[in-house]
């Protein structure tokens, strides 16, 4: 275990009290915070335009009169509300579920013996490496002949056969010391009590990383989604969204300000969880 | 006829080609404290092990209290082990870590109402009263250690185990443990596997020794017969310290030897004459101002100063040195040239592959 030391003469604080270094990580972060930031306020004042002062040239940042019409189109005249519920309960059933079949296949992977098992793993591995774009068309296919196209399996079952949880689960797992489950087996645990009562909440930071990771993914996904499912009651933000520009005149400012939204739930669930897995693997790294 | 509570049967573990142990039978009695001593890879781990049911052995059997456990889970072998990070579960409390063997057993023998007496008392015996409500990270390591200790007791089984338990502790907190778990291991008269390198805690320890190397039993027996009467060239090496001097030696035939010019008379029979032999000679049986018979003489190449005793490397001639042992009152004026006396009972001879002759 490498020894985490909070002193001046750690690496960090050397680099930090040099003011020259201080001047340039600045300017870097103060870039970086630009690039990013811009195009979320441009996204946020036109969804305060009305569609007139919307091509305007050369554009005002600041509208002259506040809009709220977008917003209230939003609500009324599309299902938006829907959407949103669609994407966050679907990724929450997502989540959900893969939390629990991860964390059993990573302790088979982890800390059971059986014939196959590096190659199990390997195959895995292998599988991570496939785009969902080449998987797509056969995906359609399989869960047509299920008969569950246009439904909300649809959009659950396909994505918890994505292998990377499991084993990022697993790494989290294979370094804890072996000695603690032999340890709690000879106690007298089941192997369903090591992986409940020991394993997992030794690894709870990476439990929630891998909660936000596999949400994140599920609430960003599109092309899939797009494919599975068409009614518009049931779509899931990302393609809700995209169809709003399906007609002849592409209202930016109703886009906008569907987009502006979509991002505070997920906003606010990563700053919840982030400072939570944060707190977490800074003790488990000065533990030792 | 009591059946002894381990009993090895020509147990074997192989790892494709590598063998970590070749048959082995051993038996431990209730109420036993047996050592396995050897260095590290020995297969001492493996032993401790397939015991726990940690590892399957590849051949042979195993049984606790007369039962056959080769295919029993490890939950359900009444065994205990002490593992050398004390494997303490970290995000639960002493108490929580001490009370889980009682509270993870299905069908348990204990009622709920029963775990804080339980916990209360083994903590007692290993003296963590004042700690149950810590976890084990605020702990110091002998503290850590004792709660492990109370985990192995807690739940009364018929066998401990203990995997190099006091090595992560340093040298004074180890010389008390040691004397503590002997205690404890005489209040609760179960039989007790100990494993360790160390050859002093296996002296200081054990009821019996066995000694492995390879994977294979060197020799078995009381702490004093391995160090008297030392199986082979290994055991002789291994147990001991300082450790012995080898000396390449000529069989004088009888149960003589020469050693470069020295002729010593031993208590084995060396025929034929001729033979090529090792002798070995402990510092410690070294014996100074005697004359007369089985005398090496040198002159000092090296003295070192530990306090009680002086450590003397002494050059023999023929190109041999031997290392010597003298305490303070043994101490001469003239340090030049030394005779030092061995008797033939001290005199231990090694044929040419090693064993005891």
């Amino acid at each position: 275990m490498p020894h985490f030391r909070r002193g001046a003469s750690s690496p960090v604080e050397s680099l930090k009290s040099t003011p020259t270094m201080l001047l340039v990580s600045y300017v870097l972060l103060c870039f970086a915070a630009i690039v990013s930031i811009t195009p979320f306020l441009y996204i946020l004042s036109t969804s305060l335009k009305d569609t007139n002062s919307l091509f305007s040239y050369p554009p005002d940042w600041i509208p002259e009169q506040l809009f709220w019409g977008n917003y209230a189109k939003l609500f009324e005249q599309t299902s938006f509300v829907r959407w949103t519920l669609n994407t966050l309960g679907v990724g929450i059933a997502i989540t959900g579920l893969k939390l629990v079949m991860d964390s059993m296949a990573a302790f088979a992977l982890a800390k059971l013996r059986f014939r196959g098992k590096a190659l199990l793993t390997t195959f895995l591995l292998l599988l991570v490496a496939v785009p969902i774009a080449a998987l797509v068309v056969p995906l359609f296919f399989v869960v047509r002949s299920m008969g569950l196209l246009n439904t909300y399996w649809a959009l659950i079952l396909p994505a918890l056969a994505n292998p990377l949880g499991i084993l990022m689960l697993r790494s989290f797992m294979v370094s804890l010391p072996e000695d603690l489950d032999h340890s709690a087996r000879l106690d007298g645990a089941s192997e369903w009590k090591v992986l409940t009562q020991i394993v997992l909440p030794l690894i709870k930071p990476g439990l929630v990383v891998h909660a936000i990771f596999t949400f994140m993914l599920q609430y960003t996904s599109f092309l899939w989604p797009l494919v599975a499912v068409q009614s518009d009651h049931m779509q899931v933000l990302t393609v809700g969204i995209s169809s709003l520009k399906s007609n002849f005149v592409v209202d930016w400012g109703l886009i906008s300000a569907a987009s502006l939204l979509a991002t505070i739930p997920i906003t606010v669930l990563f700053l919840a969880l982030q400072r939570f897995f944060l707190s977490q693997n800074l003790s488990a790294a000065l533990k030792h | 006829m009591a059946t002894s509570a381990i009993s090895f049967r020509a147990v074997r573990k192989s790892y494709g080609d590598f063998h970590a142990v070749e048959k082995l039978d051993l038996e431990v009695k209730t109420g036993e404290f047996l050592v396995l001593l050897g260095p590290s890879g020995c297969g001492k781990s493996t032993i401790l092990k397939m015991l726990a049911g940690i590892e399957a052995p590849s051949a042979g059997e195993i049984k606790v209290d007369g039962r056959l456990v080769n295919y029993t889970l490890p939950r359900d072998r009444n065994v205990a082990m002490v593992f050398q990070n004390y494997a303490l579960y970290p995000h639960m409390t002493v108490f929580e870590n001490v009370a889980y063997p009682l509270k993870s057993r299905r069908n348990s023998r204990v009622s709920r109402s029963e775990v804080p007496r339980l916990v209360k008392q083994a903590a007692e015996i290993v003296e963590i009263s004042d700690q149950l409500g810590k976890h084990p990270e605020a702990l110091s390591g002998g503290q850590r250690q004792r709660v492990a200790l109370a985990r192995a007791i807690v739940r009364n089984p018929a066998v401990f185990l203990m995997d190099e338990p006091l090595s992560n502790l340093d040298a004074q907190l180890r010389n008390t443990m040691r004397q503590q778990l002997i205690a404890l291991h005489r209040r609760m008269g179960k039989a007790t596997i100990y494993v360790t390198h160390d050859q002093l805690e296996a002296m200081t320890m054990a009821d019996r020794i066995v000694v492995l190397n390879a994977g294979t039993v060197q020799q078995e027996g009381t702490p004093e017969e391995v160090f008297r009467k030392p199986a082979n060239q290994f055991v002789a090496g291994f147990v001991g310290h300082p450790r012995m001097n080898f000396l390449e030696a000529r069989s004088l035939g009888g149960s003589a030897v020469k050693i470069g010019d020295h002729a010593m008379e031993t208590t084995a029979s060396t025929a034929p004459p001729e033979a090529r032999l090792t002798v070995g000679l402990r510092p410690s049986d070294a014996r100074f101002h005697h004359g007369g018979e089985n005398v090496i003489s040198g002159h000092v190449l090296r003295s070192e100063f530990t306090g009680p005793d002086i450590f003397l490397t002494l050059d023999i001639g023929s190109g041999l040195k031997i290392e010597v042992r003298q305490t303070n009152d043994q101490r001469s004026s003239s340090e030049e040239a030394l005779s030092v006396a061995f008797q033939p009972d001290d005199v231990h001879v090694f044929d040419k592959r090693g064993n005891r002759m």
